[in-house]
């Protein structure tokens, strides 16, 4: 059948054309490097021979033209030439040759190229590299004429002139490296940072030692916020010249701002801890006055205040939170000194409030979710605290939903507010509390244990830690340690006694500690069980 | 059938800026792409193609954009670049230093739209010659001897109108002092100079603008050329047997559905040519001379019979005219292509070897 041949066929042009195309692109590849060696080959060598070239076509029919102007031309010169033969052909300038280059007069010049120009063409192939170099030597001097009117611009603010000025000068002289830094620095005036590097660029492929171009390009790189890039160009600037002030000055800046991109979240923090708390020895803590439009706008709350018969003590305490202001600094210094290691581990805890959150993303900047060990947290984020943030900023809480449970508080004005807060939920306070290691009691409360405090705690004790059998007696102990306590006890009301009653009946029977050390406990709170 | 050469893309890359023309640098894997940044200046790159993909090895911008660009007068060591860019300026560049050029004349009053040279390379005899055809209707050919005057113009008289000229090629270099330019208008005259005679040797008018006149061959005696036009086609005049009324034989064809831009023959095989059209397509071409090549016409006087044209092998690389190409000297089949999509694109074309 005619159809399988077929496809037989197309099958086997269409394996040979993939052979073939391999094959061409095998030989390509050697082709390649053959023909790259006769490229270098070629280059170095220089012209050999030079073949011999008919004349300039038409040459003939102007040379008929001009060979009477000529003639006429020469007789004259011919009288002149003898008494100062040396200058018949200009004499050259060099292009570093300034003095003179300012005694130079264009228009002379080119009257005089003209002229040349008028001679014979037997002279054209010799006079045409000198012709050449004056021409070339023209747009120099056209190229400085352009560079000094862009300069008189720039000092007066008229930055686009300058700029073409310098653009007209760069086409007479592209090898001039000071016209495109100059163009650069007007283009930097006008706020256009690409072009402004690219002519530096161009700038310093012209003249890679211009320091002027690298310090111009570093600086509009930095408008453009490619602050690796700008610092590479002060180095090199200061690589050329290392008494460079600003360059210095430029760098140090640069690298203050890639540093702390780069660090790690918990040094931040670290930075960002202790520099809120200045140790000062007067332990002044400035009291926090906000502005009216700052302030919190949450509508107040209305408290149901319980007298349970502490209305004195509330009163008494109320001197010591100025002193706990006080002591504030002192104690969270300590804080900070005694945990940072611990601290700088938990970052973030979760179910914080979100000011909190927004203060942490605030000093955590660009470092990523850190991914620490979490919660069961019993040591509190320094964070929130370092930030004065006092607990009348955290704003009160939505009634209606539950709130989170805060994590362990850091001073006893923490604590008293994150209490307040919980008052209604006494299975969150129970949470909150047990967060808080019975060691720390004696930190967090120092002068500052408040009765109603206290029979809060009484009462989590008897309603959550006993049912749950948790450590009570620890609780009890560390509590009696706390100052004050006494004076906590003293001014317990009978209903409070009671519950303290209740606890210490349900400690006994829990039966894990010993009867001298329950007793012992009982003694200091007043109780006889 | 299946055993037709095959055109296949080697490499494509995506550049930045409008490309106008390629050109491969003679003895060696490099070319040269001319083209034109957004800004308005001039782009001048230089890739070679090495393992698979190209490298660019130097850039260049220019205060004016490129319009064109050829070796064609340049030696063998030095292989300088002769550019015409859209200020009508022309010059002549030395690829190691392209900072300044190493010939500068202010060409035409507007647009230089094509370029090309003969003499250099090896190739042919004679002086290394530039001629440029510019939007302002003049032809004028230029010797890099000869400081800012041209060596020859052709323009139209004061009274006539003035027709942009959009495609120059030279031919009939077979001596030192004979030669040839073509030049087509965009009306669709296509003018033969004699430079030797300096006279205008032949014309005519295809009825649409010529995109592109190219010879087969610069440095023989002329045999054939090719004229794409506007349009869709293109023609192929037998340049051997002039005859004087009738001018030269032709044979027209009908291509890519849309404007030929270019037609270019493979150095190899002067019989094997490619022609690029508007619509992205490369078209590649095989001439067959007739059994007879010269007949005589009822009045006895010679006259040229034209040939056959075979599509061997098309294939659309893009949507947007391919407006440069150039196959490379050195590697048959090896071709560069830049398109009006900013892309250009390094091409294989196999079994050539065994048209």
């Amino acid at each position: 059948m005619a159809s399988p041949d077929k496809a037989l066929e197309i099958q086997m042009q269409v394996r040979q054309n993939a052979s073939e195309m391999q094959d061409f692109l095998k030989d390509l590849d050697s082709w390649e490097d053959d023909i790259k060696k006769k490229d270098e080959q070629l280059k170095t060598q220089k012209e050999g021979h030079e073949p011999v070239l008919p004349p300039i076509r038409n040459r003939a029919a102007a040379k008929k033209k001009k060979k009477k102007v000529k003639t006429e031309e020469k007789k004259e010169e011919t009288g002149a030439g003898q008494q100062n033969g040396q200058q018949k052909k200009p004499k050259r300038i060099s292009g570093y040759d300034y003095r003179s280059w300012d005694k130079f007069d264009v228009d002379q010049e080119l009257e005089k190229l003209e002229d040349e120009q008028k001679e014979s063409s037997s002279e054209y192939e010799s006079e045409s590299d000198s012709e050449k170099a004056l021409e070339q030597q023209r747009l120099m001097q056209q190229a400085l004429m352009e560079k000094d009117r862009g300069n008189a611009f720039f000092k007066e603010g008229k930055y686009e002139e300058a700029m073409s000025c310098y653009t007209t000068g760069m086409d007479a002289d592209p090898k001039n490296a000071v016209l495109p830094a100059n163009r650069a620095m007007a283009l930097l005036k006008l706020n256009r940072y690409e072009d402004a590097v690219r002519d530096c660029t161009l700038a310093l492929d012209l003249d890679p030692t211009y320091t002027k171009a690298y310090h111009r390009r570093a600086t509009a790189r930095m408008e453009l916020n490619k602050l690796e890039d700008a610092k590479r160009d002060y180095e090199k600037v200061l690589s050329l010249d290392p008494s460079n002030k600003q360059a210095q000055a430029e760098l140090r800046k640069i690298k203050k701002a890639l540093e702390p991109a780069t660090k790690k979240s918990e040094e931040v923090i670290e930075i960002k801890k202790t520099k809120p708390q200045p140790k000062d020895p007067s332990h002044v803590v400035r009291p926090i006055n906000k502005p009216v439009h700052l302030r919190s706008k949450k509508p107040l709350r209305r408290l149901v205040i319980e007298e349970i018969g502490g209305e004195e003590d509330r009163i008494m305490f109320q001197p010591s939170t100025n002193l706990q202001a006080t002591e504030l600094p002192s104690f969270s210094s300590e804080e900070t000194a005694q945990i940072p290691v611990e601290n700088s581990e938990k970052l973030k805890t979760g179910g914080e409030e979100k000011k909190v959150r927004e203060n942490l993303i605030q000093e955590v900047d660009d470092s990523p979710n850190v991914d620490v060990p979490q919660i069961n947290v019993n040591r509190p984020s320094n964070v929130e605290r370092k930030k004065p943030t006092s607990p009348r900023d955290q704003q009160p809480v939505v009634t209606s939903a539950p709130p989170a449970v805060p994590g362990a508080p850091a001073t006893a004005l923490q604590m008293q507010a994150d209490w307040r807060r919980l008052h209604g939920y006494p299975q969150l306070l129970y949470q909150y509390f047990k967060q808080i290691p019975p060691s720390m009691y004696v930190k967090l409360f120092q002068q500052s244990l408040e009765s109603d405090i206290l029979n809060g705690i009484m009462l989590l004790l008897r309603d959550h830690y006993l049912p749950n059998k948790d450590d009570v007696y620890n609780v009890l102990r560390s509590m009696s340690e706390v100052k004050r306590f006494n004076m906590a006890i003293m001014f317990m009301s009978t209903k409070d006694k009671q519950v303290v009653v209740e606890v210490f009946k349900g400690l006994k029977l829990l039966g894990h500690q010993s009867q001298q050390d329950i007793e012992a406990l009982c003694k200091k709170y007043g109780v006889n069980v | 059938m299946v055993d037709k050469p095959q055109i296949i893309a080697h490499v494509e890359k995506s550049l930045n800026f409008t490309l106008f023309d390629c050109k491969w640098i003679p003895c060696s894997a490099k070319f040269v792409v001319l083209g034109n940044h957004a800004r308005g200046t001039g782009a001048l790159q230089i890739y070679e193609v090495s393992k698979g993909e190209v490298k660019l090895l130097k850039e260049r911008e220019k205060t004016k954009a490129f319009k064109c660009g050829t070796f064609g007068a340049a030696s063998l060591q030095q292989r300088n670049l002769a550019t015409g860019d859209f200020d009508g300026k022309l010059s002549v560049w030395d690829l190691e230093n392209v900072d300044t050029p190493v010939y500068h004349a202010p060409a035409h009053k507007e647009i230089i739209n094509c370029i090309d040279g003969v003499g250099g390379l090896g190739i042919g005899e004679g002086a290394p010659e530039i001629v440029t055809g510019s939007r302002d209707g003049s032809v004028k050919v230029w010797d890099p001897r000869q400081k800012d005057l041209p060596v020859a113009t052709m323009e139209p008289s004061e009274s006539e109108a003035r027709r942009d000229c959009w495609t120059v090629a030279f031919g009939n270099a077979y001596s030192p002092t004979e030669r040839c330019v073509c030049a087509g208008y965009d009306n669709g005259d296509i003018k033969l100079f004699d430079l030797r005679n300096m006279a205008l040797r032949w014309e005519t008018n295809v009825k649409n603008g010529v995109c592109s006149v190219e010879f087969d061959r610069k440095d023989i005696d002329m045999n054939k050329m090719v004229a794409t036009t506007l349009e869709s086609k293109f023609h192929v005049f037998d340049m051997r047997t002039q005859h004087p009324t009738k001018g030269f034989a032709s044979l027209s064809e009908k291509a890519h559905k849309s404007t030929v831009w270019l037609a270019r023959h493979l150095p190899q095989n002067r019989d094997v040519f490619m022609t690029c059209g508007g619509s992205g397509t490369l078209n590649l071409w095989q001439y067959s001379y007739p059994d007879k090549r010269v007949q005589a016409d009822d009045k006895g006087v010679d006259m040229g019979v034209a040939g056959t044209v075979s599509l061997l092998q098309n294939v659309t690389l893009s949507t947007q005219p391919i407006a440069g190409f150039d196959w490379s000297p050195d590697k048959v089949g090896l071709c560069v292509c830049t398109a009006f999509d900013q892309c250009l694109r390094v091409l294989i074309v196999t079994k050539l070897n065994r048209l």
